[in-house]
């Protein structure tokens, strides 16, 4: 809370954990009543300065809604989230509900509403005041993890235009890259830059996806005899169609050139990995060369990098079907509220072996998260939590990978969504 | 080790970097007085919200509502609730504000000028309202305000969240936000983190929120040790 001292709370809760007697209540009740019969005795004794007068407040009238400020943005869209009307009587809570509800999409970096005088005393303009946001946005993520060797450091970067042609379209452009920490000459990168435009030609159910990607990788054989150099890439396409509020299915097709047929039985280093798109999930993984790509979910959460509450389940499958084979896999997690500002996410992935790009995690865990406080010294943060959690993933169904997790998410003012963290594990059996 | 340290080197000098320099945060001050053996408070040096010069003359009402605590050692902390609203009229160009407490109106008054209405919030002074038991006298007492503006109950905070879940998923920015990692967030704006702000204390289960608000606790006092005023 703004301005309260520690020191104030602290005094605040060890007076609450005073003891409360009968009598304590019969006389909290004279002393309210006889405060009320105070208080009308004691009219005028807030510091107001003389002459003050009574004020009368009339019923005011919509006489117009108008829109400033907007320049991509159409006004129609910025009126559809006031539900009122010219010529109706003026809601001031209405007005507040529009404001929280303009302030909460991402088009604009500032909502103001004001009222301005109409033709007539008691008619008036309301106007909306706009001031668009830049359509850009960044993410950055800086994650250590020392799981399966060999351990690893990942860099990824995300940067996005959101508003594309001023149309609500999105380019991302996505980059992550691997470096092995025992061996800094084996390195790893994966590029996408993906098309998504979430109003497939203005509906507000059908969706589409399009993106290419190149993935390269320098490896140093333990043998000597030099590096080895690989990289291609590929292209997919998905239609999506939203189901009711919360629920999706996708259906599309990934192309990857120059594939090696044969890298499905390569072991894991020696794969290319791809930032492959399965139509709504965008992962680090394998794939064959020509795959038709079908998922469903529901995803409720309330906030896509700091959910407070809600639930998500992600089921797909790859089907390539010159090889005739399926991947198919399921995500779920729910995330409620765990006291004051803190929360529980509780994840499963019990199928799937890839990663995420952006938020390495083992399949199945339980984190604890908790909102960092954004003033003082955290007052570069526009909202941050830092995570723990323990997990585990089944490992080709007779391995147990045991670890955790910890890191710092944040929303900066200046850095876009950033994300620190350290996952290190142990394999149950394994010899190192 | 020299691996280590050079993994862990870099997130950590980019969490400093994110860190910025961080700014002193004051919060207001709470002077009580003595007034027919009640006890009542000035509120001076408010913290109010950055844009209250603008909003004071959008012609729409503008709402402060002081939440006010006694606490008396042995007991349980005493709570009286004040509203002061203010609204410009657009026609006579005059300022009328109201203060509450406890649902009564306690006064009223118009004023001319924008700078006099911040004057007055920068001296609020709330009328002799609290009894302290008199079995507890010579005890130590304590006041404590959270003064909060434009606050909004939980029910509509409730309704804009629900519209916010409901509406945010047809238009989705991203089908890749499935992940809660980073995935592609929409830009951060000031006016989102107005939301935020709402909605983390919404989250926490607060049954008020707002945008902005500011707190103060006065010092320990005893009522002898009070200024008295003039009774009416």
């Amino acid at each position: 809370m703004n301005g309260m001292t520690h020191s104030a709370m602290s005094a605040y809760d060890e007076w609450r954990r005073l003891k409360w007697t009968p009598s304590d209540i019969v006389s909290r009740k004279l002393s309210k009543t006889l405060s009320v019969l105070v208080l009308a005795l004691t009219t005028g004794l807030c510091n107001l300065p003389a002459g003050a007068v009574e004020s009368d407040a009339a019923p005011l009238v919509v006489q117009d809604i108008q829109c400033r400020g907007n320049v991509a943005t159409a006004c129609s869209f910025i009126r559809g989230h006031l539900y009122l009307t010219p010529g109706a009587r003026l809601d001031e809570n209405e007005v507040e509900n529009a404001k929280l509800r303009l302030s909460a999409l991402s088009n604009f970096k500032s909502v103001d509403i004001h009222l301005e005088r109409g033709t007539e005393k008691g008619r008036v303009i309301l106007v909306i005041e706009v001031a668009e946001a830049d359509p850009l946005s960044y993410a950055l993520v800086l994650g250590t993890s020392l799981r399966r060797n060999p351990d690893t450091q990942t860099v990824a970067a995300r940067v996005g235009d959101h508003n594309l042609w001023g149309a609500g379209k999105t380019l991302d452009l996505l980059v992550v890259g691997d470096l092995e920490l025992s061996h800094l000459a084996n390195k790893e990168y994966a590029t996408r830059l993906e098309y998504f435009d979430p109003q497939l030609f203005g509906s507000n159910r059908y969706f589409l996806a399009t993106g290419g990607f190149y993935s390269g990788a320098t490896t140093q054989s333990p043998f000597g005899g030099g590096a080895h150099d690989k990289g291609d890439g590929g292209v997919d396409l998905s239609f999506g169609r939203r189901l009711g509020s919360f629920s999706y299915a996708t259906i599309g097709y990934r192309y990857v050139f120059n594939s090696d047929p044969n890298a499905r039985f390569f072991n894991s280093p020696r794969r290319n990995h791809y930032l492959a798109f399965d139509g709504n999930l965008t992962t680090l993984t394998d794939s064959f060369s020509r795959v038709v790509l079908l998922t469903y979910g529901r995803n409720s959460e309330d906030d896509a990098a700091f959910p407070t509450r809600g639930w998500m389940v992600h089921v797909y499958d790859n089907w390539a079907p010159v090889e005739k084979q399926h991947s198919a896999g399921a995500e779920a997690r729910i995330t409620f509220p765990w006291g004051h500002g803190s929360y529980l996410t509780l994840q499963t992935r019990p199928f799937t072996d890839f990663n995420a790009p952006f938020d390495d995690d083992l399949g199945t865990s339980i984190t604890y998260a908790r909102s960092i406080s954004t003033g003082g010294l955290f007052e570069g943060l526009q909202r941050g939590r830092w995570y723990v959690g323990p997990g585990f993933t089944v490992i080709n169904h007779n391995h147990v990978e045991i670890g955790i997790k910890a890191g710092i998410r944040a929303e900066t003012r200046h850095f876009g969504l950033v994300n620190l963290y350290v996952i290190g594990s142990h394999v149950a059996g394994a010899s190192d | 080790m020299g691996i280590w340290a050079a993994a862990m080197k870099l997130p950590a000098i980019l969490l400093l970097v994110l860190i910025l320099a961080p700014r002193g945060a004051r919060s207001a001050d709470l002077k009580p007085f003595v007034q027919e053996h009640r006890v009542g408070v000035t509120i001076e040096n408010l913290r109010t919200p950055p844009g209250l010069r603008k909003d004071l003359v959008s012609g729409l009402t503008n709402r402060i509502l002081i939440r006010l605590d006694l606490l008396q050692e042995g007991l349980p902390p005493t709570r009286k609730v004040g509203e002061i609203t203010i609204r410009y009229d657009l026609w006579e160009e005059t300022f009328s504000m109201d203060l509450r407490f406890d649902a009564a109106l306690v006064s009223s008054a118009v004023f001319r000028r924008v700078d006099e209405v911040v004057s007055s919030l920068d001296h609020i002074k709330i009328p002799a309202t609290f009894l302290p038991d008199p079995a507890a006298r010579g005890a130590r007492l304590m006041l404590r305000a959270d003064v909060l503006f434009n606050p909004m109950d939980k029910e509509r905070m409730d309704e804009i969240r629900k519209w916010v879940a409901q509406n945010s998923a047809p238009a989705l920015s991203d089908p890749t936000n499935v992940r809660p990692g980073l995935s592609s967030p929409p830009p951060a704006s000031a006016s989102h983190a107005l939301f935020n702000k709402i909605f983390e204390q919404y989250a926490a289960g607060a049954s008020l929120a707002a945008a902005w608000q500011d707190s103060g606790t006065s010092t320990r006092f005893n009522l002898n040790e009070l200024p008295a005023e003039p009774g009416q």
